[in-house]
């Protein structure tokens, strides 16, 4: 038994969802940039930025696991394959490196080869990660595509 | 784009946006929003409107000289 009837019609919840888009990427962004901050630039201790690292990781995994069920790669930008691959990991790995080079520098006035050497292995290491998390996660969300086809193939073209 | 062919047909059976609304259940905005082409109504919206109307899809939606 429904206990709330919805009186909203298509045009509202549709109204409604973009609203929440817009400020899903909003609280998205800018819970990462406090994070960021915070961890980086303050040098608060993890504890401080615990619990938004969990909000924020939830949301991230969340939205990737949501995304791959239904066969969504990146927004329509690119396909999954190495290319897209390549591009996703080094962007998302030379972020990082950076934001560690850079605080190491900055927090804990490590001498610039140090920080650099280790922004390079960090580099490494992230690309590396990222690279397989990638290669996994296009390989599942291609498998899902064929299954949603063939889930909702006319049956006259899957005879033919 | 404006949808006339809508007006029109609600005007040519003394509808109000509000009764129109009421008859295909949603909100009088979204009447007027369809009308003045700031909305796409899903399918089933469409067919609701034909139905409310007497009226077929092509008569409501269909533009000649679209393409």
């Amino acid at each position: 038994m429904k206990f709330f009837h919805s009186h909203m019609d298509e045009r509202e919840r549709m109204e409604m969802y973009t609203v929440e888009h817009y400020f899903f990427w909003v609280a998205f962004w800018g819970l990462l940039a406090a994070i960021l901050v915070q961890d980086f630039i303050l040098g608060a201790p993890f504890n401080q930025s615990a619990g938004e690292w969990v909000v924020f990781m939830v949301i991230a995994v969340g939205s990737c696991i949501g995304y791959a069920r239904k066969g969504v790669y990146d927004g329509g930008i690119s396909q999954p394959g190495v290319k897209s691959y390549l591009l996703y990991s080094g962007i998302g790995s030379l972020a990082f490196s950076i934001l560690i080079g850079a605080s190491m520098i900055l927090r804990w006035q490590t001498p610039l080869h140090i920080a650099f050497g280790s922004g390079i292995v960090c580099f490494v290491f992230l690309f590396v990660l990222l690279f397989a998390t990638m290669a996994l996660l296009g390989a599942y969300i291609q498998n899902r595509r064929k299954k949603l086809e063939e889930k909702f193939e006319d049956e006259d073209e899957s005879d033919s | 784009m404006k949808n006339l062919k809508l007006k029109a047909a609600r005007a040519g059976r003394d509808l109000s946006q509000q009764q129109l609304a009421d008859a295909v259940g949603v909100t009088r905005q979204t009447i007027g929003m369809i009308e003045s082409g700031n909305f796409n109504p899903s399918l089933q919206l469409c067919v609701a409107l034909c139905r409310a109307l007497g009226v077929t899809l092509n008569d409501l939606f269909w533009e000649d000289d679209a393409i």
